[in-house]
């Protein structure tokens, strides 16, 4: 029995030679993340070598042949207006992902830079900040978002602009939170008693500690952002065809689903496969790189 | 607490002043005057004159949301463009087709969830639980409007299960249930996944517990164990998160709706922007904000009141 136990404890330090063993124990372990980082991966070369992967051009019509069949040429059937399914398929991915990250990247730095500030100067700042995010909270995202991109137009640019301020409202709660917690600890203490200005305390001290967990909760909009564009696109409010969008391809799978049923299908599994490795992968870091987690992770 | 409720509803009223100011201030966000975009590019002079008196449109954006307001405590909230009908009569026709949705879809989900959330949370790691864990987390990934779609597609063209479109008729229960069945599942898949984790978090957490350990020594049988205790502390988190699924609820029934072609206030309101008929878009609208507020008001509100822990700080 004592042998088994030396071996364990043996194994065990053999395996913990290190910090970065241990996140690559972690990494290894956690499905969620494995699968999410396929998909995402997979995504990423997909947008990245779209013209080398899309056999046919996705504007190019060919009305003979439309609403057909899966075929040699067209793999996936052809739209209403004779483009190739698989084509729209693999340049929409474009178009998500850039709605997504950039609307990400700029509600990210809406929020960081109103919650830091929300968080770290109190009172009045603070509760004008405050009202902000709450009356832009108080809509159901889906509806301000109609109703705002009804009124000024859709275009790419105005949709990326509209998601990045109303999704920065949420964001900048969170990040208020981290901020509030990380003012609480003991070095912002020590360096308001040091006599640090305060323009130093907010950028040397808090910024970094806030950049890092606000990352993470940052990561979870980007697959809420490529489902708003989505059903932005569907409802016909969103980017303006021909530009390929998987919404305007489920879009119009629906407004032929008697005669082409099976349009629906393709954007809607791209778009769900796309939603849950973003999902996957951001949960799945969040627990690798929570310690107690990971620390489950490990053991299991 | 009785604070808390009276701060958060006085917190109320300056949110909704900047969301009434905000919806006034669309008109005015569209290209062009928005004389224009209420008459038409043919209106006369007359028409144009009469249509500035009526909608307030010269006068400050406060003075505007007075005579909302004016309008509202009256008991109004304006007339639609297209067919002169009062905002607040096409609202009441829709929001019962709505709320019936949104009441059967959270009655199945919660059912659902509580009874495969516990099941998970039991037999951990078997793959009872990788099956259901697996589920629920496709199911918060995939939107809405795709699992409608998809279900519209299996359940109503390929296989005629369930009718496509429509509400059912007026006084045929069974028939209206029938037109439920497909929106009702696709709105509740998304809320399924959140609140499936949630339960099976909170069973584990519970299970764990001492006080369990020591029922289990006693030699208490597992179920009631399950039943008291996991169970009722799982509810709790449950209950807050419809609340807020309520709210986000508001959203999503646009798609169903849409998609199911019910004549709900989701479908009310994507018609009222496709036609720019900005009475009934600021009527729906504005009250859709006040569900949503209040919504979550209740939510927060309940979290507080099923757990003491929350009310004594």
């Amino acid at each position: 029995m004592r042998n088994v136990a030396q071996q364990g404890h043996k194994e065990f330090q053999k395996d913990m030679n290190g910090e970065f063993n241990e996140y690559l124990q972690a990494f290894r372990k956690s499905t969620k993340l494995f699968i999410g980082t396929i998909l995402v991966v997979t995504l990423f070369i997909v947008v990245i070598c779209a013209p080398v992967m899309a056999p046919h051009d996705p504007y190019k019509m060919d009305v003979k042949n439309r609403l057909s069949n899966i075929s040699r040429t067209h793999l996936l059937g052809t739209d209403h207006l004779g483009r190739d399914t698989l084509s729209q398929i693999i340049y929409g991915s474009r178009t998500s992902i850039f709605i997504g990250v950039i609307g990400t990247s700029l509600a990210f730095i809406i929020a960081l830079s109103l919650g830091t500030l929300a968080g770290y100067a109190r009172g009045i700042i603070e509760n004008l900040i405050l009202l902000y995010f709450d009356a832009v909270r108080s809509f159901p995202a889906i509806i301000l978002i109609l109703v705002v991109i009804s009124a000024i137009g859709s275009s790419v640019t105005n949709i990326i602009i509209v998601f990045g301020f109303i999704y920065s409202s949420l964001l900048g709660r969170t990040i208020r939170a981290i901020t509030i917690s990380v003012c609480k600890e003991p070095f912002i203490e020590a360096a308001i008693t040091l006599g640090s200005k305060k323009r130093t305390i907010l950028f040397r001290h808090l910024f970094p500690n806030v950049i890092g967990p606000s990352l993470i909760v940052t990561g979870m909009y980007v697959p809420i952002m490529i489902m708003s564009e989505a059903g932005l696109s569907f409802l016909g409010l969103g980017v303006p065809p021909p530009t390929p969008s998987w919404g305007t391809s489920i879009r119009y799978g629906f407004e032929n689903i008697m005669r082409a049923p099976w349009l629906i299908l393709p954007p809607s599994i791209a778009l769900a496969l796309t939603m849950l490795g973003f999902n996957l992968f951001a949960e799945g870091l969040r627990d690798v790189l929570n310690p107690e987690k990971r620390g489950e992770l490990i053991i299991s | 607490m009785l604070k808390y409720a009276i701060s958060r509803l006085l917190w109320l009223i300056p949110t909704l002043l900047c969301v009434i100011l905000f919806l006034f201030s669309l008109i005015h966000f569209a290209p062009g005057d928005p004389v224009d975009v209420i008459c038409g590019p043919r209106a006369s002079e007359e028409t144009k004159a009469l249509v500035r008196d009526i909608f307030h449109l010269d006068k400050p954006l406060i003075v505007q949301a007075g005579y909302f307001f004016q309008n509202l405590l009256k008991g109004s909230l304006g007339v639609s463009i297209i067919d002169r009908e009062p905002v607040i009569k096409k609202f009441m026709r829709a929001l019962p087709n709505t709320m019936v949705l949104g009441f059967f879809a959270m009655f199945w989900t919660f059912i659902l969830a509580l009874v495969l959330g516990a099941l998970s949370g039991i037999h951990q790691n078997t793959w009872i639980d990788y099956v259901i864990t697996g589920c629920s987390f496709g199911m918060i990934s995939v939107p809405a409007f795709v699992s409608a779609l998809i279900l519209l597609l299996i359940f109503s063209i390929k296989l005629p299960v369930f009718p496509m479109t429509g509400v059912g008729e007026k006084g045929n229960v069974l028939d209206q249930l029938r037109h439920l069945i497909l929106p009702a599942t696709a709105i509740s898949f998304g809320w399924f996944g959140f609140m499936c984790r949630t339960v099976k978090a909170m069973m584990l957490e519970v299970l764990a517990k001492d006080y369990v350990k020591m029922e289990r020594s006693f030699g208490v049988p597992s179920r009631y164990i399950w039943g008291k205790y996991a169970l009722r502390n799982a509810v709790l988190p449950v209950v807050t998160q419809i609340g807020f699924a309520i709210g986000e609820f508001l959203g999503g029934a646009v798609f169903v709706e849409m998609i199911f072609g019910r004549p709900g206030i989701g479908r009310l309101l994507a018609n009222s922007i496709s036609t720019l008929d900005y009475p009934v878009l600021q009527g729906t609208v504005f009250m859709t904000t006040i569900m949503f507020v209040l919504a979550n008001l209740l939510a927060d509100l309940s979290h507080g009141f099923l757990d003491p822990r929350v009310r004594h700080g």
